[in-house]
């Protein structure tokens, strides 16, 4: 009879002789391909070996995701965190019964059978009452692999629960930016056509720069791009990171740059006159018709959309046949109800926007906002055309671009969605030239198999929709209901990643929704929640009371510490395999119509001490609690690209390609079928290992695919006016009171939380921003000491940044210790680092300022930014659950000692 | 044959990647840096610039630190390349007063990655493959060691990635290009011939092997 632990080692053993396969010959010094698992962009890497230890890492050449043989530096600083003798190495488990912030979880190391039977007890029980009981976040950790998070959300997927409590991705996440990318562009985010781009209005994001989206892929693209002449100008409160690198910097308070957006708009389509009437008129939803309550007018039979056709003088839906002339101005009377094109009344309710209303509202002069509104409609060269790859498309040279600046606010919706309003009018997205979803959305897959392939599609009222999704899906829009989710995404419909449950509200907001059921568990990968959440206090509260708290992990962090009952080790990506990364275009797929590049993780040497992939923990974890079967068939829809999305039960699956409901495969098998399954018998995982990736080239009706995909997108958001009643009904129900005006199909102003929290010219004066840097984005990396020298180098990491002049006038000098205060008495303090590019109202901080026993490096370093931030329904997007990150603060000199 | 590199600062971004490169190529101790990057603005607000300069040793035809050096530890090769060696180094640091460029570092004593908890495999492996000894003068020496390999193959410096320091490989904006200065087709020449690079302080009379492109 073999003891638990045999049965466990030989379990380990097993898995381990899966890693036999990448034992390259017995060499002591060897380069070996793999990708990299720094950040989501996961870029194609090559790993130099010695003695069976990484000790460097740098790009492929011959591969276009990331930077052709270069590489940024916190991928670069990821062979120190392979090496950190503070990871986690063996299951570990908490004596210390109390939780919170600082606790000393005093971890006993365990068994592996010990920490699975565990978890798996305590997820039986809660299957067997209300699977929403268990709850779920995620975001790798330094150096995990980081599309595991694609077979990880498939787990609790398959156990039942949707109870997604953002644990890593958190207060500087797209909520706006992914749903209204997925709603017009079917991608995760956007980016500028750098091969082809002349002109850039950046209104924020970083990228290029500093921002993690696509980094080292779009430092290279950027830098390459500027070379070649092209205008990049920026419009952001900081301008020592992308505005460095402008041809023009232009401060802008933040949260402002809706009243900008709204401005161009207005000046385009009522001023100029000048937009792209052919892209409204075919690929939008300006022509559809709105009836007197500002919804759509339908066919009675169908329930479509209906479109005026000038050819006839009469109402048709958007997809019948004989529609050819489609009205985008104009007033008509069908079925008794006077109606409008879309555009019309978005034409006619823009005209209340004017430059000098803007200007004193965002500090950019209005002669300012008139002359980058000329260059932008200039630089884009309506009408024009371009050939590529043998196939004419639109040529549109120039476009806005942001991110976390302008959607992370109050009003992101209307903020994002005027910014994409824009773009729409210049005709240039997804063509050459534009602004492209990121990354490419379809793919007609290797040529030799058609594999993988994946496709937007026209879905609910001939609107675009992705073909493949990683989260909520957005489209068709999800039916309001609940409370019945601890992050209440099922009151807003259009939520994926709001910060609840970690707000001040919560629990009163439960109770008031009569307290369904109670947390009894959450199951973190990564992720550090209590860090990046949105404030640690109510972060903590919450977390306090979640009776059981596991997490599979490379590091402990203040998360772990603080709450988590049980911590499995995971393997760096330099020691896993991940064949997952390859498959989703979140930020890692080439852009424009450089090449696919198919990377998978390819284990560089063998996983030391009692570390295992997530996979291989996920596949055994879902056997113990009974839902293998399950799982296995999300694998196989998702794999086999037969149904990409998060909501299963749409798609009974009827072939099975990669894996059965019944089979018990391990990580390796299920990465070499998925490899052959794409690319044919021959080219599995040892080819893979020969070779290291795939690439091929990409069509222009993959790249520019907006003329070649039969879809529309909104210019108008008929859904909100779907929504506004019972929307406001279920959250009034339960204490939640918001603007609920924003939900209005026309892009409107509505002022950011920030500035409605103080009085106007009271003692908070400053707004406390957080750019992302370098070193710091998409991770967290601060306990890589690498990463921590060069953020001591870097004046603009660890500091406060103040403006000079401002800094000037309270009588602060460089180097000081100051203190900043919200309304509410929270505090942080630092060091000042005095500025001339950045905005005199503004003061910055990176978000890091971390106590993790177990991240030594990181412990105390920067500033917790996010100490700042007040975390409750008032500062929250009503629409897409974006949370405000900036606040008004005060400052002072820090009092001595503190 | 004089080897030189012109970084060109329209590109860079200042992302550190060149300096955390050459940590690891040449398995730095904590806190030393062959390559920095320095910061700084200029202008009147709004219409600032912020200057990002990585900078190096600048290899320079007349470098003064050679002439500063009593035991002939700092060498410069007929290549160009100005590197110390170990055994030769007694640490007097003559060398760092006389560079103009303070771009040298003087190694005193070992350190951990990762205080108080031992060295790392990664240090272990370095201090073998890549020995450097305490009480001594250190700086960049443009990889010599990978440009003689490569160029022993057959390979050329500035061309072929194996024969091509570490820093440029990896520079993910493709703004540092490396090369035979004295080669007029060159792509660092010609660079520095068509965008009318610099050399960094030129009135120190050194000569520096390192230009840059502005603007």
């Amino acid at each position: 009879m073999k003891t638990e632990a045999e049965i466990q080692y030989e379990k380990l053993r097993q898995e381990r002789e899966d890693y036999r396969v990448f034992n390259r010959g017995g060499s002591q010094d060897y380069w070996a391909y793999t990708h990299c698992g720094g950040c989501y962009c996961v870029c194609g890497a090559k790993v130099r070996v010695v003695d069976g230890w990484p000790v460097a890492i740098e790009g492929i050449p011959e591969s276009d995701l990331g930077a052709q043989g270069g590489m940024c530096g916190k991928g670069v600083a990821t062979i120190m965190d392979y090496h950190d003798p503070n990871r986690v190495n063996y299951p570990v488990k908490r004596t210390n019964p109390k939780k919170g912030i600082g606790e000393d979880p005093g971890w006993q190391r365990i068994s592996w059978e010990e920490a699975m039977s565990t978890i798996a007890e305590k997820l039986i029980a809660i299957k067997k009452t209300d699977p929403r009981q268990l709850l779920w976040g995620f975001t790798p950790s330094p150096g995990t692999s980081f599309k595991a998070t694609i077979v990880a959300a498939g787990f609790f997927i398959s156990f039942g629960t949707f109870n997604r409590a953002a644990g890593g991705v958190g207060t500087a996440c797209g909520a706006v930016a992914h749903h209204i990318g997925a709603l017009v562009h079917a991608a995760w985010d956007i980016m500028p056509d750098y091969k082809y781009c002349n002109y850039v209005l950046r209104c924020g994001g970083n990228e290029g720069v500093a921002g993690g989206r696509m980094l080292a892929t779009a430092i290279r693209l950027g830098a390459e791009a500027r070379d070649r002449g092209m205008k990049t100008v920026v419009l952001d409160p900081v301008g020592y990171l992308t505005g460095s690198k402008a041809n023009e910097w232009i401060p802008i308070l933040p949260g402002t740059d809706l009243a900008v957006f709204l401005v161009m708009a207005n000046l385009m389509v009522n001023e100029m006159g000048t937009y792209d009437r052919e892209y409204l008129r075919d690929k939008t939803n300006g022509p559809y018709l709105v009836g007197p309550d500002r919804k759509f007018l339908r066919d009675q039979a169908s329930g479509k959309p209906l479109i005026w056709d000038e050819a006839d003088a009469s109402a048709k839906t958007y997809d019948a046949p004989t529609l050819t002339r489609p009205a985008l101005m104009g007033e008509y009377t069908v079925n008794g109800n006077t109606c409008h094109p879309s555009f019309q009344l978005l034409k006619e309710h823009l005209k209340q926007y004017q430059p000098e209303w803007a200007a004193a509202l965002s500090t950019v002069p209005a002669e300012t906002i008139r002359r980058l509104t000329r260059e932008l409609v200039e630089a884009a060269r309506l009408g024009s055309t371009i050939e590529i790859g043998g196939e004419k498309v639109p040529y549109r040279p120039a476009c806005v671009v942001g991110y976390k600046g302008v959607n992370t606010h109050t009003n992101g919706f209307h903020q994002y969605a005027a910014m994409t309003l824009i773009n729409s009018l210049l005709g240039n997205q997804d063509v050459c030239g534009g602004i492209l979803g990121s990354g490419t959305v379809r793919g007609f897959g290797h040529p030799e198999t058609g594999r993988p392939s994946f496709h937007p599609y026209a879905g609910y009222d001939g609107m675009l929709t992705p073909g493949i999704w990683f989260s909520k899906a957005p489209w068709p829009p999800p039916k309001v209901s609940g409370p019945g989710l601890v992050n209440f995404c099922d009151i807003f419909p259009h939520a994926g990643r709001n910060p609840y449950p970690y707000l001040d509200d919560w629990d009163e907001l439960w109770t008031n929704a009569g307290r369904p059921y109670e947390p009894q568990a959450l199951g973190l990968y990564g992720a550090n929640t209590v860090m990046n959440a949105a404030n640690p206090k109510p972060a903590e509260a919450f977390l306090k009371k979640v009776p059981f708290t596991f997490s599979i992990n490379t590091v402990h962090n203040e998360t772990t510490e603080g709450f988590a009952d049980i911590v499995l080790p995971e393997c760096h990506f330099l020691e896993n395999l991940d064949v997952a990364s390859a498959l989703g275009f979140f930020f890692n797929y080439p852009i424009g119509m450089e090449k696919w590049s198919f990377h998978i993780g390819i284990p560089v040497t063998e996983p030391k001490f009692e570390r295992r992939s997530t996979f291989d923990i996920l596949f055994d974890l879902a056997a113990r609690c009974g839902i293998r079967e399950k799982y296995n068939g999300y694998l196989e829809n998702w794999f086999s690209t037969k149904h990409m999305k998060w909501e299963q039960d749409e798609a009974p699956i009827k072939q099975y390609d990669i894996i059965r409901p019944e089979e018990r495969i391990r990580s390796l098998e299920f990465s070499d079928r998925t490899l052959k399954y794409f690319f044919g018998q021959e080219r599995g995982l040892d080819w893979f290992l020969e070779h290291g990736f795939m690439t091929w080239d990409k069509k222009a009706e993959e790249c520019y695919w907006r003329y070649f995909v039969d879809a529309r997108i909104p210019i108008y958001y008929e859904i909100n006016e779907q929504d506004r009643e019972e929307v406001k009904k279920r959250a009034e129900g339960i204490g939640i009171h918001m603007d609920w005006n924003q939900y209005t199909g026309l892009i409107s102003y509505f002022p950011a939380a920030m500035y409605t929290d103080v009085p106007p010219n009271s003692e908070y004066d400053l707004v406390a921003v957080s750019p992302r840097d370098v070193l710091h984005t998409q991770r967290f990396s601060a306990e890589n000491p690498w990463v921590d020298e060069m953020s001591q180098d870097n004046p603009y990491t660890y500091n406060i940044v103040m403006n000079a002049d401002t800094a000037g006038e309270k009588g602060f000098k460089e180097g000081e210790a100051i203190s900043l205060e919200n309304f509410k008495g929270d505090r942080v303090t630092g060091k000042l680092k005095l500025s001339r590019m950045i905005h005199r109202k503004a003061v910055a901080m990176v978000g890091l300022g971390g106590w993790a026993r177990g991240r030594p490096i990181a412990r105390g370093k920067g500033v917790n930014f996010n100490v700042l931030l007040p975390a409750d329904h008032k500062h929250i997007d009503p629409i897409c659950g974006a949370f405000e990150i900036n606040v008004m603060v005060k400052a002072g000199k820090a009092e001595a000692g503190k | 044959m004089r080897y030189g590199m012109v970084i060109d600062l329209n590109k860079c971004v200042g992302c550190y990647a060149c300096v955390i490169k050459c940590k690891q190529e040449h398995f730095l101790p904590p806190t030393m840096e062959w390559g920095r990057v320095l910061m700084s603005e200029t202008g009147t607000y709004p219409n600032i610039t912020k200057h990002m300069y990585p900078v190096l040793c600048n290899h320079c035809e007349e470098p003064a630190c050679v002439g500063a050096c009593p035991t002939n530890a700092t060498q410069q090769r007929e290549d160009g390349i100005v590197h110390i060696d170990q055994n030769k180094c007694v640490g007097c640091r003559y060398c760092l007063i006389a560079c103009p460029y303070q771009v040298r570092s003087f190694y005193a004593h070992e350190k951990e990655y990762f205080p108080g908890q031992g060295l790392t495999e990664f240090e272990r492996i370095g201090a073998k493959l890549y020995p450097l000894q305490t009480g001594v003068v250190l700086k960049c020496d443009f990889c010599l060691e990978r440009v003689d390999e490569g160029t022993g193959k057959g390979l050329k410096p500035g061309v072929d990635i194996e024969a091509t320091p570490a820093c440029v490989n990896i520079c993910p904006a493709k703004a540092r290009f490396f090369g035979d200065l004295d080669d007029p087709d060159g792509e660092a020449s010609k660079l520095i011939r068509e965008k009318r690079a610099v050399q960094l302080h030129p009135e120190y009379g050194t000569d520096p092997s390192v230009y840059y492109v502005i603007g």
